[in-house]
């Protein structure tokens, strides 16, 4: 029966996707990257990744084995420093042959990530969705799709998905223009029924750090957000996906955080209370893909964070208004 | 010929090639199989690449149906169904962006912290003990870093890149952590006094 399923289920992807570039909704592209995720997680495989972000190129070796305990991940540098990263579902270790490291919390909550806005159900409206074909990738057949912001706000992405297995062998993030700002390819991969457990063991000796992923964190007592603060000037499509407080881990101080998503783009307002003798982004800067527009507005800091263009942190942070 | 494709190998690996040639060797790469064995040699990973715990050569209709009896839908549109949030939720799955903003690395204050201390190490934060208040700098991944002139200004992005990172999800397909992985040397901030780690999916705690 599930064959019969996969047989047709080819079938239709031969008939109905031959044309060039050829239009697709948005609907089928949910679908697809909703398989892409079902694929990731449940497959077992093996392989080279390459990781491209303007001159800086880095290779990883993945191995992914997922059986009845779950995921289990381990990641070897192959590039720089050999470092190794095992994850077994929620708990990661990471392996640091030379350090003297390691450390670190942010004070993100352990609560779910935002619900989706309902009103995104129209990523069509400012996004175009394109096949553009097939292509070998890592000597696989892949479909390429292209999802194309029809504003400058946001950034576009093509993606390869992998015809048979739907996993993710290829990804560009675009910027308005249309130029890959940073990549990530598979070199090689291969997949497997199964996966032999010693694979997962780290080969190298280091000092070993684990953080747990659990999401029962004690947090701090939450502290009310001010919902007088709004961001006026939006681009298309962006809505409120979460408003609340919290402490940074650095000043330790209470900080507004805003976040607002198109559905595929996601920035973040930080507004903060002024502190004496603390610096703070003014006007615009970039690391990456990731751009941050900060500015001062009375006792208040408020900074645009985001992979999105430099346009839309700087509209988001020059707009944002406390209402009273 | 060949000493040319090796020569940009060399300058690819090392970051050197300039963006569009790098784009044209990228997807040479992926569409040559030849020149991508050179490209893992180069990388003395072919023997890893090759072999190792291919025990079971996949059985395509199996994992295949195995595959999509996970995913039921797959094949029945259902119009209204939102996949997207499944999909970006995956912090922890392939199916995550890998972006730079997908980490950072923070580098601590030894003389501050004493965390290099392995005195201190013996006595550091327990497993249940958050550090949410440890004093740490954030420091751009890869050799990347905020364009700006105070580290102090660098560091608070940092902090909210990384915070912002527990809250978005972006829908780029990769590995969380593939940047912790593949952060080198060559692009250490300071080793010596320094370094390392992040990554927070989901909004997690990160803990030692």
């Amino acid at each position: 029966m599930r064959r019969v399923f996969l047989i047709s289920v080819l079938l239709f992807f031969n008939f109905s996707l031959t044309a060039n570039a050829e239009k697709i909704d948005s609907d089928t592209v949910r679908e697809w990257l909703g398989r892409v995720t079902a694929a990731g997680k449940s497959l077992n495989y093996e392989g080279t990744f390459v990781y491209r972000h303007g001159n800086d190129m880095e290779a990883v070796k993945i191995i992914h084995k997922a059986d009845d305990k779950g995921e289990h991940e381990r990641m070897i540098s192959l590039t720089g420093s050999a470092r190794e990263i095992i994850r077994n579902n929620k708990v990661v270790t990471c392996i640091l042959p030379d350090s003297k490291s390691v450390v670190v919390d942010n004070n993100t909550p352990g609560t779910q990530l935002p619900s989706f806005p309902s009103e995104l159900d129209q990523l069509d409206a400012y996004y175009d969705f394109s096949f553009e074909g097939y292509e070998r990738v890592a000597s696989r057949e892949t479909r390429r799709v292209v999802i194309k912001p029809q504003d400058r706000f946001r950034y576009g992405y093509r993606l390869w998905i992998d015809d048979a297995f739907e996993l993710l062998l290829r990804s560009e993030l675009l910027d308005p223009d249309g130029n890959a700002v940073e990549q990530i390819m598979f070199t090689d991969i291969k997949l497997y029924e199964s996966l032999d457990s010693d694979l997962l063991k780290p080969n190298i000796s280091g000092r070993e750090f684990t953080w747990v992923t659990d999401d029962e964190t004690a947090q701090d007592e939450p502290v009310p957000v001010d919902p007088n603060w709004q961001v006026k000037n939006k681009p298309k499509g962006f809505v409120l996906a979460h408003h609340n407080m919290h402490k940074l881990p650095e000043t330790n101080l209470p900080v507004e955080h805003l976040v607002y998503t198109d559905g595929l783009a996601w920035v973040s307002v930080y507004i903060e209370h002024i502190a004496k003798g603390s610096d703070s982004l003014q006007g615009a800067t970039s690391m990456g893909a990731v751009n941050a527009y900060g500015r001062v507005m009375g006792e208040y800091h408020i900074t645009a964070v985001g992979e999105v263009p430099a346009t839309t942190v700087e509209l988001l942070s020059s707009s944002v208004i406390h209402t009273k | 010929m060949t000493n040319q494709i090796d020569e940009k190998l060399s300058a690819f690996v090392d970051g050197e090639l300039e963006a569009a040639e790098a784009d044209r060797l990228i997807s040479d790469i992926l569409a040559n199989d030849e020149l991508r064995s050179r490209w893992a040699n180069y990388h003395s990973i072919s023997h890893s690449l090759n072999g190792q715990g291919a025990n079971n050569e996949i059985d395509l209709s199996a994992s295949i149906s195995a595959a999509l009896a996970n995913e039921p839908t797959v094949f029945a549109p259902q119009r209204k169904k939102r996949v997207f949030p499944a999909v970006l939720k995956q912090a922890a799955g392939m199916a995550i962006a890998a972006t730079v903003a997908a980490v950072a690395v923070l580098m601590v204050q030894p003389e501050e912290q004493n965390l290099f201390n392995p005195g201190t190490v013996a006595s550091a934060p327990s497993i249940s003990a958050p550090i949410a208040n440890q004093n740490v700098i954030p420091v751009a991944v890869n050799g990347v870093n905020w364009s700006v002139a105070k580290p102090s200004v660098a560091s608070k992005l940092n902090t909210y890149l990384v915070n912002h990172n527990g809250y978005s999800t972006p829908v780029r397909g990769t590995m969380p952590f593939a940047q912790i992985v593949s952060y080198g040397n060559k692009h250490s901030v300071k080793t010596d006094d320094s370094v390392v780690l992040e990554y927070n999916p989901n909004g997690s705690s990160v803990r030692r």
